[in-house]
């Protein structure tokens, strides 16, 4: 059985490569047993959508304004 | 938008680009950095180096492809430049440590309990949101960039990786340090909410 630490490093190493079939299943194992781990599963995942469903942000209209006159301005 | 490849382009055209294409180059180094200020200024650095550089601009490409190439390697210069790189492959021992006991089982302060709160109930919902942001302004740049990069996943880690100059091996310890360090940081938000209802 795998620890919590590498547990929790596995789901980490999934984000940056597919997980070999031996360490799907031991992390499969692992979170079905320990609840500490799956909840951080989770919330890790909350953290990840939030991550990627941050509403486009607009500046201001001064910068805008601001940095358009400065270009204008500026000698080439 | 057309270019006359024959003409001469100017200060004029720089400008009608801002008014054009500057909310959206502001909205894409905003969500990668995260901070009006600093994407405020790769921005305006983004647009002073097109004008700088408008005549070996032939209109090969687009204007905007041609802004989003500038751009996108202002964000990689400031956040080189935003931090150093410190990182050994031993430097997550002391969150590590903070975590785990040498078993590597959770300390029993540090393990992770359900979020009961109505704010997090829905990641979507703009409590939560809040949370997100003010607990990714607290990781250094390099690590914070990373995390978001490697989760809009439109670049390939790989690449991401290769752009910044991290080994592989940082690069997954900034990752893992950053993902634990940016949940302990909403856990700390969510009690603190608790204990001090509106």
């Amino acid at each position: 059985m795998i620890s919590c630490q590498h547990a929790t490093e596995l789901m980490t190493t999934r984000e940056l490569r597919p997980l070999t079939l031996f360490e799907m299943i031991s992390l499969r194992m692992h979170t079905a047993i320990c609840s500490a781990c799956s909840t951080f599963e989770k919330q890790i995942a909350s953290i990840k959508s939030a991550i990627m469903n941050e509403p486009d942000s607009v500046p201001g209209s001064e910068f805008i304004n601001a940095l358009e006159r400065a270009i204008k301005e500026r000698r080439l | 938008m057309e270019i006359d490849a024959t003409s001469e382009l100017g200060n004029e055209d720089v400008a009608s680009w801002v008014g054009l294409y500057g909310s959206e180059l502001y909205a894409y180094a905003y969500r990668r950095i995260r901070s009006v200020e600093n994407a405020e200024d790769v921005v305006q650095e983004t647009f002073f180096a097109a004008l700088k550089n408008v005549s070996s601009f032939r209109g090969e490409s687009t204007p905007r492809t041609w802004l989003y190439t500038i751009l996108r390697s202002k964000i990689i210069d400031f956040v080189r430049k935003a931090q150093r790189i410190e990182v050994s492959e031993h430097s997550s021992d002391d969150l590590d440590n903070l975590l785990f006991d040498d078993k590597g089982h959770w300390r029993s302060l540090a393990a992770p309990t359900s979020w009961q709160s109505p704010n997090t109930a829905d990641p979507t919902e703009s409590g939560f949101q809040d949370y997100i942001n003010s607990c990714l302004a607290k990781l250094k740049p390099i690590p914070r960039t990373l995390l978001i990069m490697t989760y809009l996943d439109e670049v390939p880690a790989e690449e991401i990786r290769k752009e910044h100059e991290i080994s592989a091996s940082n690069y997954w310890v900034l990752l893992h340090r950053a993902r634990h360090a940016m949940r302990l940081c909403i856990e700390r938000q969510l009690a603190k909410e608790k204990e001090s209802p509106l």
